[in-house]
């Protein structure tokens, strides 16, 4: 019984005697993670990424003497930004920081900036290795950490690709179009007609866009998916010639590089793409160019849906070496194709609107 | 049957229409070219002048830096440099854990949107680390950088003349602006010690080849690439070879980049022996100016209304 009791005592001591834990974590790049991607960087960007190092004590007695030593892989040139603490150097591949101590409940953190490689042949995961020396009433012990970042080639062999797709799709529809003579096919209204609503595409709804996106928070795509989802049946119907779509997007692209200086190297095979996703479709559902309520949603949702996803995964990394968290991503091409829904039932009302007028 | 065509086209036209009028009950608008550097700080000191910031575009919020000075500052100017401003943002700045107040009302802004609130910040920082916080609201945009423009006494240093500039100039495709000069007025012996230019641009992007000039010699191409944070560019240039005794002149060319802000230009010359006496002036700040709806959208929307309009007509 005596053995019993004991035992029940020791094991009572021992739960709530005083112990030190430390939680390490480690946040890279430094940025908002409701938009961009957490632990990725782009080979080749000009800047260094900022990262930081966070340490909590979670334990209930402080834990002092505290050295950490954070190792970069890859050989990234390190830099340190002014920051709060003043026991903070660079050795080699090395960070290493001294903390006094750090009170039961506390947390301490410390800011690096990290270049990533100017190139690397494929995606890769390297891992950043924290090594933490800290002292308690128990003694001295030792917590190691690694974190797992994904460096990313540069995108400039991803831009280069993006081009060179841009200039091949360019030379397939020009081609396309001269074999089938599809441009002798539209008359000269409906040209001018084609440039009208493109000019309203790229000039006037893009300004209306850039300027009032804010009015909607994260809808605020909708101001520009909607109009040109309706824009986009109207001259569909209008003109009611195959590849009209391709031409539309085409021309918004080319009176964007007059008016706004967007580079027609990189952006044209991303226009010129979403032309040909309904321009297909059209073909597909048999020339039926919107005159149903249903077709002219499917565009409209189809419209959005490739070019925000082309946006997003293909040409914000390739161009602005930018890579969004897969959520944000997803939910800007899903705010897109309600857009594109909505723009394509009001396309229809309006275009059927519009024939009836002009016929 | 005329009737109903009327309908049609007056619902057509309303549908434009309608859209024109909700920029008149909307808050964000096109800023224009926005504000040319001008100076607003001059000024001879025993001492020196220090320019530094970060880290470029994180959407981080708060946003946070930190500035080690030195003693016996006697002038500081705090610029937040933030993209995509409109009417209803608001920006709180914290110096080691004070607060600056709230604004809502940036001191210069152009282009769509690129802002910059400055804050006289003389007697709030003090030697040492501080702390600059930035919380804000605003919905798709955020802190290019902190950046800190401080001039500081020591006697036992050299004479230093200083020039600080600031503004928002937008040189863009769009407004068609591709340069923008800015003269540092008045003159310098010819034995100096150091001659140092500081510039900082706003939305620069590598590759697109800009040029930066200082009395017409070449400092560099692509300065404006990001390299100091996304769309954030904060050099410091060694300029003592190509100094002028009168009137030196820094000059920005847009060269192939789209868009390109200079926000501040800084030139300390640290002269071999002392003249006159030390003083600082400070200037007047110019108000931003600038804002209305670019000529192209108004021209494609009065051709489409009068083309649409002749096409029902003609058809009929």
């Amino acid at each position: 019984m005596k053995r019993f009791i004991c035992i029940l005592f020791l094991i009572l001591f021992i739960a709530h005697s005083a112990v030190a834990e430390l939680d390490i974590g480690m946040t890279i790049p430094l940025k908002s993670l409701d938009v961009y991607q957490p632990d990725r960087l782009v080979a080749g960007v000009e800047w260094h990424e900022r990262g930081k190092v966070t340490l909590n004590n979670t334990g209930d007695i402080p834990i002092q003497d505290v050295e950490i030593t954070l190792v970069v892989p890859l050989h990234m040139n390190v830099t340190l930004p002014d920051q709060a603490f003043t026991d903070i150097r660079v050795e080699d591949d090395r960070v290493i920081v001294r903390i006094e101590e750090i009170k039961p409940g506390e947390s301490s953190a410390f800011f690096f900036a990290v270049m990533p490689p100017d190139s690397i042949e494929f995606r890769k995961t390297v891992s950043f290795s924290i090594s933490v020396k800290y002292k308690d009433s128990a003694g001295i012990h030792t917590k190691e950490y690694s974190h797992d970042v994904e460096i990313v080639p540069p995108p400039s062999w991803i831009t280069y690709g993006t081009i060179l797709a841009s200039i091949l799709l360019i030379f397939i529809v020009f081609i396309v179009a001269r074999k089938f003579r599809v441009l002798e096919m539209f008359t000269t209204i409906d040209l001018i007609t084609i440039a009208l609503l493109a000019a309203l595409i790229g000039i006037v709804f893009r300004w209306f866009w850039q300027t009032f996106n804010d009015l909607l928070g994260p809808l605020g795509g909708l101001l520009f998916t909607i109009p040109t989802a309706v824009l986009m049946i109207a001259a569909l119907q209008l003109v009611r010639k195959p590849g009209t779509a391709t031409l539309l997007f085409t021309v918004v692209e080319l009176v964007a590089m007059v008016v706004w200086g967007t580079n027609i190297t990189i952006w044209l095979g991303w226009y010129m793409g979403e032309g040909l996703v309904v321009d297909a479709l059209v073909l597909l559902f048999k020339r039926d160019y919107g005159d149903r309520r249903s077709t002219a949603m499917i565009y409209g949702v189809a419209r959005s849906a490739f070019s925000y996803w082309a946006f997003y995964f293909l040409f914000a990394p390739a161009i602005w070496k930018v890579y969004y968290a897969p959520w944000y991503a997803w939910t800007e091409v899903g705010i897109a194709c309600i857009g594109g829904i909505i723009g394509g039932a009001i396309g229809y009302d309006i275009a059927k609107r519009m024939r009836g007028a002009v016929l | 049957m005329a009737a109903q065509h009327l309908g049609d086209r007056m619902r057509i036209i309303a549908f434009i229409i309608l859209m024109m009028l909700v920029p008149s009950v909307s808050a964000g608008e096109w800023r224009g070219e926005g504000t040319p550097l001008y100076i607003i700080a001059e000024g001879k000191i025993h001492g020196g002048v220090l320019v530094k910031g970060g880290h470029g575009y994180t959407m981080e919020n708060p946003y946070e830096e930190y500035f080690e000075l030195p003693e016996g500052i006697e002038y500081a100017r705090l610029y937040v440099p933030m993209w995509n401003y409109n009417d209803d943002d608001w920006l709180e700045v914290k110096i080691n854990d004070e607060s600056l107040g709230r604004r809502s009302v940036p001191d210069y802004v152009a282009a769509w949107g690129v802002a910059s609130y400055a804050y006289p910040v003389t007697g709030k920082v003090s030697a040492g680390k501080n702390k600059v916080s930035v919380n804000y609201y605003n919905k798709n945009g955020g802190p290019y950088s902190i950046v800190l423009i401080a001039v500081y006494k020591n006697a036992t240093l050299p004479q230093t003349r200083f020039w600080i500039s600031e503004g928002n100039n937008a040189l863009s495709y769009v407004t068609k602006k591709d340069s923008a000069e800015l003269v540092f007025s008045g003159e310098i012996p010819k034995d100096v010690k150091k001659a140092t230019l500081w510039t900082m641009i706003i939305a620069g992007t590598e590759g697109e080849i800009d040029y930066l000039y200082f009395n017409s010699n070449l400092l560099g191409k692509d300065v404006g690439r990001s390299k100091s944070g996304a769309y954030f560019d904060l050099d410091r240039w060694d300029v003592k070879e190509f100094l002028s005794t009168v009137n030196n002149t820094v000059r920005f060319e847009r060269g192939d980049e789209i868009y390109i802000h200079p926000f501040n230009a800084v030139l300390a010359v640290e002269y071999q022996h002392e003249r006159g006496e030390d003083y600082l002036e400070i200037k007047d700040q110019s108000a931003s100016k600038g804002r209305g709806i670019p000529f192209a959208v108004m021209v494609v929307l009065v051709g489409s209304v009068i083309f649409f309009v002749y096409r029902s007509r003609r058809k009929k």
